[in-house]
């Protein structure tokens, strides 16, 4: 009797592949680095064929992308659901502590999303910057709307912050990322500080 | 700690943020244009920075020079052809790396871009990251050194944190190239040189943490302030080179003065509405409430003195 061939659809396939592949290409990425990672790697790593690969994504840039892409989305997801969830006032640290939470859970993921992405290519870069852009977004519709502030405000602490935890993933404490959250909190509220300090 | 008395009283937030008056720093550089070589050359010169001449009279050369010397006999020195060599280098390491990424940069994209042979080039550096470190250090230097020379005409800091990000606009803007080689963290590339970065971001942020000398309430900020502010303008003039918004980063002066002024002048906002999210002077305001501050006169004196 010829077995029955499972009921999976091509869609669902193609997705798990793709998610096997960009994995393997994050954990790589972790032990060796994005330059000295080679298509063949991933291919060896992943249990699969050159041509599978190649079916998916046209060349490694390209596999780098879909990965930051996925990750970012997650990233911002789950800041994005953390802001709602919380009440008003608490809002800001509530999704700083979601950010920080993310970050020791996937220490992969925030490798790439922090580390390699701002010098991996050019393109990794710019979606870079477009990620800061969107939670500088987010973090426009969270603030208190009361205070004037100079436009640049949120941009600037956001790419503050990225920095800051690009520096902590690099030296390898990404699992203690939590532990920033008041610190950075206060950062957050740097430019509401309203007495001149003299 | 001694407080400069020159800063008896201070102006407002948005006084010091407004640029329009700050004095011209490039308005010599339409005739001062870069020509490719070094204009005189005296024999006495030999050894000297012959590109340090250049870069003071006009403040920043738009162009960055990659034509190489012309063919022929040069009255150059061998050391000043060398500069110019290395110069091209520097050139073609920071084009490279912003058009492909340091994941990309080869010694053979270097010199086809700086347009010597590899021989020459193994001659001027040991390896590649040699020219690497080079480039940093070169631009760093003249980074900082031109930041120095627009503090040290300033009275007051915070006309110094203006002048110093003007100067940095200025030179994004000549040389977009150049700057975001200086502000790359190359973390995932070689360590040396992500060390070499950080270093330069230390001392940024040192020298901007010269202000807390000015504003001694500033000790209650959180350490990271300054490494944080860098990070953050830093930032944002990349992300204005990257995404090629060359004319918002012109634009965006005033902020980011204003910006870097707010922990230690505290926020131009109304200070009603802004007290209430300030979280530094929460702790006061309970404070208070528990102990409500009287008015000067002799009731306050009296309190103050038992």
């Amino acid at each position: 009797m010829i077995p029955e061939r499972p009921m999976i659809s091509a869609e669902f396939v193609a997705d798990f592949r793709r998610r096997k592949i960009t994995d393997v290409l994050a954990e790589l990425c972790v032990e060796q680095g994005y330059r000295a990672t080679t298509v063949a790697d991933v291919v060896t790593r992943a249990q699969t064929s050159r041509n599978t690969v190649c079916q998916y994504f046209d060349s490694r840039e390209q596999i780098f992308l879909a990965l930051l892409v996925r990750s970012i989305g997650e990233l911002l997801d789950r800041t994005k659901a953390a802001c709602q969830a919380a009440e008003p006032e608490r809002r800001l640290e509530a999704g700083l502590g979601a950010v920080l939470d993310w970050v020791a859970e996937v220490p992969a993921a925030a490798w790439v999303c922090f580390v390699e992405a701002s010098c991996a290519t050019p393109e990794s870069l710019r979606r870079y910057f477009m990620a800061l852009a969107e939670f500088a977004t987010l973090l426009r519709g969270n603030f208190p709307a009361v205070i004037s502030r100079p436009v640049i405000t949120e941009e600037s602490l956001v790419g503050g912050i990225a920095s800051i935890l690009r520096f902590r993933i690099y030296n390898g404490e990404a699992s203690r990322a939590p532990e920033l959250l008041s610190e950075l909190t206060d950062f957050l509220h740097l430019p509401f500080l309203a007495t001149p300090t003299r | 700690v001694p407080v400069d008395p020159s800063h008896k009283r201070h102006k407002s937030l948005l006084e010091y943020a407004t640029i329009s008056n700050r004095p011209p720093l490039h308005g010599d550089r339409k005739e001062e244009a870069w020509t490719g070589a070094p204009r005189r050359h005296r024999t006495a010169s030999r050894g000297k920075d012959v590109f340090a001449e250049q870069s003071r009279s006009a403040k920043f050369a738009r162009q960055e020079p990659a034509s190489p010397l012309p063919r022929g006999r040069t009255d150059l020195s061998r050391e000043g052809v060398a500069d110019h060599q290395r110069e091209r280098v520097i050139a073609a390491i920071a084009t490279m790396l912003a058009e492909r990424g340091y994941g990309e940069l080869t010694v053979e994209r270097i010199i086809t871009g700086a347009r010597i042979s590899r021989t020459t080039f193994y001659d001027l550096f040991a390896n590649k990251q040699a020219a690497v470190l080079f480039a940093q250090e070169t631009l760093f230097q003249r980074f900082i050194e031109a930041i120095r020379a627009a503090c040290e005409e300033q009275q007051e800091w915070p006309e110094k944190v203006k002048a110093a990000i003007a100067t940095t606009l200025d030179f994004a803007e000549a040389r977009p190239a150049q700057t975001q080689l200086l502000a790359a963290e190359f973390l995932a590339g070689d360590p040396a040189i992500a060390a070499r970065a950080r270093s330069s971001h230390d001392r940024l942020a040192d020298l901007l943490g010269e202000g807390r000398r000015h504003y001694p309430k500033t000790a209650a900020l959180p350490p990271m302030t300054e490494q944080a502010l860098i990070s953050a303008l830093r930032s944002l003039i990349t992300r204005g080179l990257v995404m090629e918004e060359a004319e918002q980063i012109a634009g965006m002066g005033s902020q980011l003065v204003e910006l870097t002024l707010i922990p230690y002048l505290g926020s131009a906002a109304s200070p009603r509405s802004a007290r209430r999210h300030d979280f530094l002077s929460r702790r006061r305001l309970r404070a208070e409430r528990l102990h409500p501050r009287l008015p000067p006169g002799p009731q306050r004196a009296a309190r103050l003195s038992r």
